[in-house]
């Protein structure tokens, strides 16, 4: 794998270029793919990028790999809760993380914020979710008031 | 957040904890209402154990969730008169007065709608030779996969007739049912399992049966051991769960659930189960020691005494009223 200069690059819709570093290419299977598969110098083409959400993925994979690898000092719980702390950001940050994840099939960082983000919608009613994640009901009129007479009728029906 | 690609939406969804949560989840916005109703049947069936209870209305059920501890509001039409004689995958086996069997999936039967003939809700098997003239003569059908997921390659499974025939058909590509010839004596259940069929016979002391289709044909084997697996063996369905997910269960032992001799009153299903605690053929049979304890109301078993232990114990039951 990749050492001194990686060659894999992503590029963002925005056409920014941000090299990989040894530690990203170390956790994501999508890199490990390219180079196993001949392709050491391609470009991936990832949704939107920041140089911010870059660093943090990064902080990420130098803990994960440096933790496996026995070079940092530091109990499963505590990474447990290094994890945790990871992803108290805010929603905008989250979601470009999750996105990256995804692009770079960086499945350990994808488990970790996909269940942070439905930690935060359990127990939630509808309205709240949208409220918690910014999204606009789009549901027509009628759509929801069928869901509604739907509901209502199950209801009647079960007794509760 | 509702522009997520549909394969996050579903990470997340299948992160979710409860049935309320999925519902609740797809009521946000019509992306994720898509990803819900796309995946419900797989994460119902996956995650969640379901008890079929009649709602008080002529031919209408509905399915409980064990984990969320309330009916879900997806009632669906099967007439009483039909019994059912295997769910799995999350598709119920009927058989009607004529001795029709049939497929059914609950989750798109829904109320108001009369039964169609559409592939994806209701399938109708070719009938079993030789015939069955008493309905409790088909004990039990299981299927091996989704039909609506593997509609080619799903197989469903049958043990029929006094004589514990068995049968298997790959509905859409068979036209009719192939028979298996065996001398295992009293079969009594089947359940499908980590790629294979498994029956549970009665010959000399109960044994689990390993069945095994290869290009050769059935291989039966004699198992053992069953591991960290705990069976549940009931007339509707049998499960099987790794104890150590359920607390309460032991490993390496089958449960046996009250017969349909002894129809459960739906008024019971949500009291502390009067109706068990009155039957014979309830207990657990230890494959270890070998051994089988009958349930004891005295002794007040856990696995039946505590009230979330034993909904997770007739899971698939069907309860009917008398």
């Amino acid at each position: 794998m990749g050492s001194t200069s990686t060659k894999i690059k992503l590029r963002t819709s925005n056409q920014k270029v941000f090299k990989v570093e040894e530690a990203v290419e170390v956790q994501s299977l999508m890199i490990k793919y390219f180079y196993e598969n001949g392709c050491p110098s391609c470009v991936i083409l990832v949704h939107s990028v920041s140089s911010n959400i870059l660093s943090k993925i990064l902080d990420y994979c130098k803990k994960h790999v440096n933790s496996a690898a026995g070079k940092e000092d530091i109990s499963l719980e505590e990474l447990y809760e290094w994890d945790a702390n990871f992803v108290k950001v805010d929603q905008n940050t989250l979601f470009d993380l999750i996105l990256v994840a995804n692009c770079l099939k960086i499945e350990s960082l994808l488990d970790l914020t996909c269940q942070t983000i439905a930690n935060m919608i359990k127990g939630k009613r509808p309205e709240e979710i949208r409220t918690t994640f910014n999204i606009k009901n789009n549901y027509t009129p009628e759509a929801e008031e069928a869901v509604r007479r739907e509901k209502k009728w199950a209801f009647n029906m079960l007794g509760v | 957040w509702a522009g997520l690609p549909s394969e996050l939406v579903d990470l997340i969804l299948q992160r979710l904890a409860s049935v309320s949560d999925y519902f609740r989840f797809g009521a946000t916005c019509t992306a994720w209402h898509d990803v819900v109703t796309e995946n419900i049947n797989y994460l119902l069936s996956q995650k969640h154990p379901m008890l079929i209870v009649p709602l008080n209305a002529q031919d209408v059920w509905s399915l409980y969730s064990i984990k969320d501890n309330k009916l879900l509001p997806l009632p669906f039409q099967v007439p009483y008169v039909d019994r059912f004689v295997g769910s799995s995958n999350r598709w119920l086996v009927t058989v009607d007065d004529d001795l029709v069997v049939r497929l059914l999936n609950p989750l798109c039967l829904v109320l108001g709608k009369q039964i169609d003939r559409d592939l994806n809700t209701y399938i109708t098997l070719p009938p079993l030779d030789p015939p069955c003239f008493v309905f409790n003569h088909i004990c039990k059908v299981v299927l091996s996969a989704n039909p609506t997921s593997s509609p080619d390659d799903y197989m469903v499974m049958a043990i029929f007739s006094v004589d514990h025939h068995v049968a298997y058909i790959r509905p859409n590509r068979d036209k009719e049912w192939t028979y298996v010839h065996h001398n295992w004596g009293v079969l009594h259940d089947l359940i499908y399992y980590r790629d294979r069929f498994c029956a549970i016979g009665y010959k000399e002391g109960a044994k689990v049966w390993n069945l095994k289709l290869d290009s050769e044909g059935w291989e039966w084997s004699e198992m053992k051991n069953i591991g960290d697996c705990a069976l549940f063996v009931g007339d509707n369905n049998s499960l099987s769960v790794v104890a150590s997910d359920f607390c309460g269960c032991q490993s390496n032992c089958i449960y046996f659930i009250d017969d349909y001799e002894n129809f459960l009153f739906p008024s019971m299903v949500l009291e502390n189960s009067y109706a068990l605690k009155n039957t014979k053929d309830v207990g657990v049979y230890n494959m270890e020691t070998r051994s089988f304890t009958p349930y004891d109301i005295a002794k007040d078993d856990v696995w039946l005494a505590d009230t979330t232990k034993l909904r997770i114990v007739p899971s698939s039951v069907v309860y009917k009223p008398v």
